[in-house]
């Protein structure tokens, strides 16, 4: 069983309880126009160019099949949209200017860095954490994986933003401990604007898992411009509260630490939206504090 | 006026530590070591050095004791107004050096030059651990009764020994005498009515102290600071052992009788101590027959005084099986809210380790940490750790230069078996070293402060690096175990793997520094790196830990034991001048990686992972009972989070039920550590710890600032 992986990151205490190991998979349903993982959105590899690494050596030119690689006016230029993602170019590039962000993985070796920090997992009642893109969509590779985790009796937990079939959540919940549902806005109109997802289904599919039973934590990053009133919480805070298995309710600030994976990529970055201050996640989080229990990372549960 | 808080106390002697710490840099430029408590006073001191007439040199226990007393006797006096304690020291005496010429080593020196050897160990002294008790129980006068019963009882046809030791407890008198003096004298003349009080009772205080052991909490710990100093001054290096348990019966023992109502006195006690120097402690660890823990009120009553001070100070928390959570909880508390504080001494490496070297558990749990890296059975083990280091990169150059020399076969094979060679050549001087050490170093420079604190010199008359103490541990740290592993996955991905470079391309660029080889140092740098778990460098550094430890861990020449360990101190910079460009991609001159850790930015993509550092420290840990440290930063935002501290304990525990020995942490933020180093008077009193020390970020040089900045940077 093989998957489409961008990362794997060790120590990570900010995807679930204790130390855990974060996969992030490839491909996502959703494609948020803010998000700062813009090399998660393709299920495919993609080449990313960092030019001020670049030592002019030239070998990409010559590995390269499909004349990505130009020399424009002394300048290295990259034709991304000609590049087939075969990796040649970022292997041969030791400077790193290029480098491919997509690997196929087996399950076995994901275990084999999931497995480096089981002893911190058991400690600190950590584990694993599926995240993207929408891990979902590799609902096959995430099922085998979670399922040997679980068979290895270590913590698992997902985060999804739930724009799919349920059918295929359902699949991996037999081998969950903790879902991390992303709802990142409730009116059509952000969704019809910045949101690719498919807004009833993703608000269907949450209330379908609540009927299964496992825990749920639900998120939703707060995009300054787009869903930072405080009538976007109270309607999606509503629409939580009556959630039977809900532990508590996150805000998320946004951040616009994506732009450089954006220029890597050759993507355009958008950038109309801000961070929200302090003061405003406070109010916003008060007002979601009405109808269900919201914790606050650095301030812990807000409700009391 | 109105008496001070305890607290305002503590916020005064911090101030005056800060303009200390100016004045310092003012007068001698940035310091890369220890900041210890040295106190700059206006003038040198002033002191006649007395010299052996045969050598012409101050050694030998009759020049280095005259020599040490008059220093003594020169020495001024110094009592902050708002301390509990009197005494402070200006700097180490220049007595004890060079050694006389026909003890002198100087034949292999410049073999140890080849191998990059630039800590013998020989001439060092001091770096292991008194047991501060002996002294706690009898007082300056009670030490000097004990010197000349034993030499009344021993009768030796040479009394230097005791003559020796005698001066110096009667000058350490003498110059205690001169503070009773000075206190009074302020006593009469202070206008302000605590400073007034305050002196009248370190007068009072001290003159008991003179002749007698201490009877309080505030007179035991006027005690430490008297030997803390005079042990600076001897040698600035030091400990004071297992501190709460020292301090216990005395805090006890005031609070029954109810002279101790308010524990923010013993915090203040504890402030002023850690004002007066940085000498190495520990609180928490096991009681020898159960290995129950041994936490006390006073453990939280030390690290509560370092918390308020939060200057530089060197206390470890021991972590085991059985440790105080609740004492664990306050050190990473406090550890988030000053961004330094206690290092972590992990039973779990340490003690299995000992019990390797053929000890009995019991012995194992009662070894403190008595150093930067260190622990030792205070007042029973002479040990000398931390100060003999070999490269394990630069015997892989060597190696490399004697592949190219002969026509036969090269392989990795063949480079192992001349790096074994070199390695055993490397270890074979440090260990002649040691044993001309401890044939000859009492003879020189004799542990004169030290063997008043330890269980043999005394009733035996012998130094207690020459039999004075019954179990001789010595020591040996390994440097660039990150440069030599790199350097050999490198080797074998390249060129013999792949077949990129011949072994003479490999030589030629590395003899001219990989000029105009860009391409292949990077590409050699490429390679897989040790500490990203299960690859070929994590392989090569277990092997060539393996080998180190093996062929340390023989006895040496005379019989002696060493314990082997990886520890680089803060000196990779000073090791990487002499070392030339290594195939990890390293460039000539540049910093060797520190201790066992491995290089910043060694996960795939160049980030580092806490967890990932942790296991490759512990798989590569000599089980030895020496240490092999862990130097962790971490992001000050977890600090801010919700579980933030349960993470870091659950992290330390962890480390140490894998194996560990030691962990060193930061937590600061990346943002101020970048401001700090750009202008370090902007954060005068940021503390980090550099490596088993901490200091002021402000006192360290560009280079040494670097290096911890770069230990962020990488974390990504």
């Amino acid at each position: 069983m093989k998957g489409m992986i961008t990362d794997i990151q060790r120590f990570s205490v900010h995807d679930g309880p204790g130390i855990r190991t974060t996969v992030f998979l490839k491909g996502c349903s959703n494609r948020c126009a803010w998000c700062h993982n813009p090399e998660t959105f393709s299920l495919k590899p993609q080449l990313e160019f960092f030019p001020e690494h670049c030592i002019g050596c030239g070998r990409c030119f010559t590995v390269c099949p499909e004349g990505v690689h130009r020399m424009e006016h002394g300048v290295h230029v990259v034709k991304q949209e000609l590049c087939i993602g075969c990796g040649r170019c970022a292997d041969s590039c030791y400077s790193h200017a290029l480098v491919i962000t997509g690997r196929q993985v087996t399950v076995e070796d994901v275990l084999e860095q999931i497995r480096m920090d089981e002893p911190y997992y058991k400690r600190s009642g950590g584990g694993i954490t599926l995240s993207g893109g929408e891990p979902v969509l590799q609902w096959e590779f995430a099922k085998e994986l979670l399922k040997q985790c679980k068979e290895a009796g270590i913590h698992t937990a997902l985060q999804t933003a739930g724009n799919y079939d349920f059918k295929y959540l359902k699949e991996l919940l037999p081998y969950l401990d903790l879902v991390m549902y992303d709802i990142k806005a409730f009116s059509e109109d952000i969704y019809a604007k910045v949101i690719h997802g498919d807004r009833v289904r993703i608000l269907a599919n949450l209330k379908s898992l609540d009927g299964i039973g496992i825990p749920i934590i639900v998120r939703t990053p707060v995009i300054g411009s787009v869903n930072d009133s405080g009538q976007e919480i109270e309607d999606i805070t509503a629409y939580l509260a009556d959630l039977k298995n809900l532990v508590h309710y996150m805000l998320i600030p946004y951040h616009g630490l994506g732009k450089v994976k954006y220029d890597a990529l050759g993507m355009e970055y958008q950038n109309s939206f801000y961070t929200p201050g302090e003061e405003q996640i406070q109010q916003l989080e008060k007002i979601a504090a009405r109808q269900v229990q919201v914790y606050n990372i650095e301030r812990g549960y807000i409700n009391g | 006026m109105m008496t001070p808080s305890f607290n305002d106390r503590i916020a005064s002697i911090k101030r005056t530590k800060l303009e200390f710490n100016q004045e310092k840099i003012d007068r001698n430029g940035t310091y890369d070591n220890d900041d210890h408590g040295w106190v700059p006073f206006s003038n040198p001191i002033d002191y006649e050095k007395v010299l052996e007439e045969k050598s012409g040199l101050c050694t030998g226990m009759e020049a280095v004791s005259r020599t040490f007393a008059n220093y003594l006797d020169a020495h001024p006096v110094y009592i902050h107004p708002m301390s509990a304690f009197a005494g402070a020291w200006a700097g180490a005496a220049e007595v004890g050096g060079p050694w006389r010429p026909e003890h002198r080593m100087d034949e292999i020196e410049d073999e140890c030059r080849r191998y990059n050897i630039q800590m013998r160990g020989i001439y060092a002294m001091n770096h292991v651990g008194g047991d501060l008790k002996i002294g706690l129980e009898l007082g300056w006068g009670g030490l000097l009764k004990k010197i000349r019963y034993y030499r009344e009882f021993n009768q030796p046809e040479v009394t230097e020994f005791y003559d020796g030791e005698e001066r110096i407890v009667i000058a350490t008198q003498n110059w205690i005498r001169r503070h009773v003096d000075y206190a009074r004298a302020q006593a009469v003349t202070e206008t302000d009515s605590f400073v007034r009080e305050n002196m009248r009772e370190i007068a009072d205080m001290n003159e008991w102290l003179i002749e007698n052991p201490p009877r309080t909490l505030r007179e035991a710990m006027q005690f430490l600071t008297w030997f803390q100093s005079i042990d600076r001054m001897y040698f600035t290096n030091g400990s004071l052992g297992q501190l709460d348990e020292l301090l216990r019966p005395f805090y006890e023992a005031d609070i029954a009788t109810g002279r101790i109502q308010d524990d923010d006195e013993v915090v203040w006690y504890t402030a002023c101590l850690l004002f007066n120097d940085t000498h190495y402690s520990q609180i928490g660890g096991e009681n020898p027959a159960d290995g129950h823990d041994i936490a006390s009120r006073m453990s939280f009553l030390i690290l509560e005084g370092m918390h308020r001070l939060n200057i530089p100070s060197n206390i470890a928390f021991r972590v085991h099986d059985r440790l105080n959570e609740e004492l664990m909880d306050r050190c990473v508390e406090y550890l988030f809210a000053d961004g330094t504080g206690v290092c972590y001494s992990c039973s779990g490496g340490l003690n299995k380790g000992f019990m390797n070297s053929g000890y009995p558990e019991a012995l194992a749990r009662m070894r403190a940490k008595v150093g930067c890296n260190w622990t030792a059975l205070p007042g029973i083990e002479y040990c000398l750790q931390d100060v003999t280091r070999i490269c394990l990169a630069k015997p892989l150059l060597l190696s490399l230069e004697d592949l190219m020399e002969t026509d036969g076969e090269k392989s990795m094979e063949s480079l192992w078996e001349r790096y074994s060679y070199h390695i055993r050549r490397s270890c074979e001087m440090i260990k002649d070293g040691l044993d001309w050490h401890l044939e000859y170093k009492h003879l020189n420079k004799p542990e004169i402060v030290l063997n008043l604190f330890a269980h043999g010199p005394i009733e035996r008359g012998v130094d207690m690096s020459h039999g004075g103490v019954d179990i001789v541990n010595m020591a040996c740290d390994a440097t660039a175990l990150a440069t030599a592993a790199d350097s050999f996955a490198a080797i074998e991905q390249f060129v013999v793997q792949s077949k990129r470079l011949s072994w003479e391309e490999l030589y030629t660029v590395l003899q001219n520094n990989y000029a105009g080889a860009e391409e292949i140092r990077l590409m050699l740098k490429s390679t897989p790196r040790y500490g990203a778990g299960n690859t070929r460098a994590d392989d090569w550094a277990k092997r060539i830990s393996d080998l180190f430890s093996a062929i340390m861990s023989e006895p040496t020449k005379n019989g002696h034991k060493v314990l082997p360990g990886i520890f680089s101190h803060g000196s990779v910079f000073m090791h990487g001048k002499n070392l030339p460009a290594t195939p990890n991609g390293r460039y000539d001159s540049d910093p060797i990686s520190h201790s066992a850790d491995p290089d910043p930015g060694f996960l795939p993509g160049g980030g580092t992972a806490p967890t990932a550092k942790a296991n490759a420290v512990a798989g590569v840990t000599c089980v030895s009972g020496n240490s092999t440290p862990l130097q962790i930063d971490i992001d000050s935002r977890l600090a801010q989070e919700m579980g933030g501290r349960e993470i870091i304990k659950s992290y330390i525990k962890t480390f140490n039920d894998m194996g560990g020995t030691l962990m060193n942490i930061n937590v600061v933020s990346k943002q101020k550590i970048l401001e700090a180093h750009k202008d370090p008077d902007r954060y005068p009193d940021l503390v980090v710890r550099v490596t088993g020390y901490s200091a002021f970020f402000k006192s360290l040089s560009a280079e040494y600032r670097q290096q911890v900045v770069d230990r962020w940077i990488a974390q990504g």
